[in-house]
């Protein structure tokens, strides 16, 4: 039985977050306007804050708090992709009152009707991810790894990476999301 | 279950933020300023957030709260604050185990709470009526 963090837990620990904790947020935060529109990175941050405090999603504290928090926010992010956000309404912790304050987000979006290419525009970002990298061996292997549920570890030893290749990789990968190589994809 | 494109996003997006908490705070800062962000600037911004979203959640907590108080009017109601003197936890605890306080609340047992949350938490208890009886 895994044990899970109380309301409290989650608080103190996203409380805790030190200046470079919160940078590693605002940077993961920044990579997201690469896939999605400004305004809806600003409420996947809010919406995965709101999410991880209410319980909406729980916290295995075996798992390190930001790796839960980025889980957090990528499984938000597919759920972005797949609705239209055309209307962005103003952030809920803007001061608005009322109950509907803390509404979620997706649950003001309309789930039909919207745009089919918003349905499979996040979809497509991995294989332009993919395709950027076709040619690097090691940063592919970095991502099959995950996309088949591979600890660093497994995945290193399945594609005989030494753990200086992976870290290299690892940073050929951030650094061509983070500086806008894939900003033409859309 | 996962379909193919949202454990293909899923895997991809998972090698992004392994990439990005594999780097160094030297790194990490000088990633945010080539984004145009100064790191100080960005730490205070997401921390605002969090603290926005905390104050969200709590409002919401105390709306539920009250909301639940309305629908139980039988719950007793106990005035005064003879207790002040007393360890704070261990009147929190007190008043968390009254009978009828709301679920919302009795979940939060102020364990990894600070001094001043817990005063917080218990001036909004009493903004519910819940309180210490001077004779308990």
């Amino acid at each position: 039985m895994r044990d899970i963090a109380s309301e409290d837990e989650v608080r103190a620990a996203l409380f805790a977050l030190n200046d470079h904790a919160l940078g590693w947020l605002e940077l993961r935060a920044g990579a997201y306007r690469r896939i999605l529109p400004a305004e809806d990175v600003e409420e996947l941050v809010n919406e995965t804050l709101l999410r991880v405090l209410n319980g909406c999603r729980k916290w295995p504290k075996d798992v390190p708090f930001l790796a839960f928090i980025f889980e957090c926010m990528r499984s938000l992010a597919w759920e972005f992709g797949k609705r239209n956000r055309r209307e962005i309404p103003e952030s809920r912790f803007g001061g608005a009152d009322g109950v509907e304050e803390e509404e979620s987000y997706l649950d003001t979006q309309p789930a039909a009707g919207g745009d089919p290419e918003d349905a499979t525009r996040v979809a497509r970002f991995a294989g332009e991810v993919e395709r950027m990298f076709e040619q690097d061996d090691n940063v592919m292997a970095i991502i099959i790894g995950r996309i088949e549920g591979l600890s660093a570890d497994e995945t290193r030893e399945r594609f005989d990476m030494t753990t200086k290749a992976f870290e290299a990789a690892q940073k050929r990968l951030r650094r061509s999301v983070l500086a806008g190589r894939l900003d033409g994809w859309r | 279950m996962k379909n193919d494109d949202e454990k293909r996003f899923a895997g991809t997006m998972a090698a992004v933020d392994d990439a990005i908490l594999a780097a160094t705070p030297a790194e990490v800062a000088a990633e945010l300023r080539a984004l145009g962000l100064d790191p100080k600037t960005a730490a205070a911004a997401m921390h605002a957030k969090i603290e926005a979203a905390v104050r969200a959640r709590g409002k919401k907590l105390m709306q539920a709260a009250a909301e639940q108080l309305r629908r139980d009017r039988g719950l007793p109601v106990i005035a005064g604050d003879a207790a002040a003197s007393g360890d704070l936890r261990s009147k929190l605890a007190r008043l968390l185990s009254q009978p009828g306080v709301p679920t919302t609340l009795a979940a939060r047992d102020g364990r990894t709470m600070s001094d001043a949350d817990i005063v917080s938490l218990i001036e909004d208890l009493a903004e519910l009526g819940i309180t210490e009886d001077e004779q308990q």
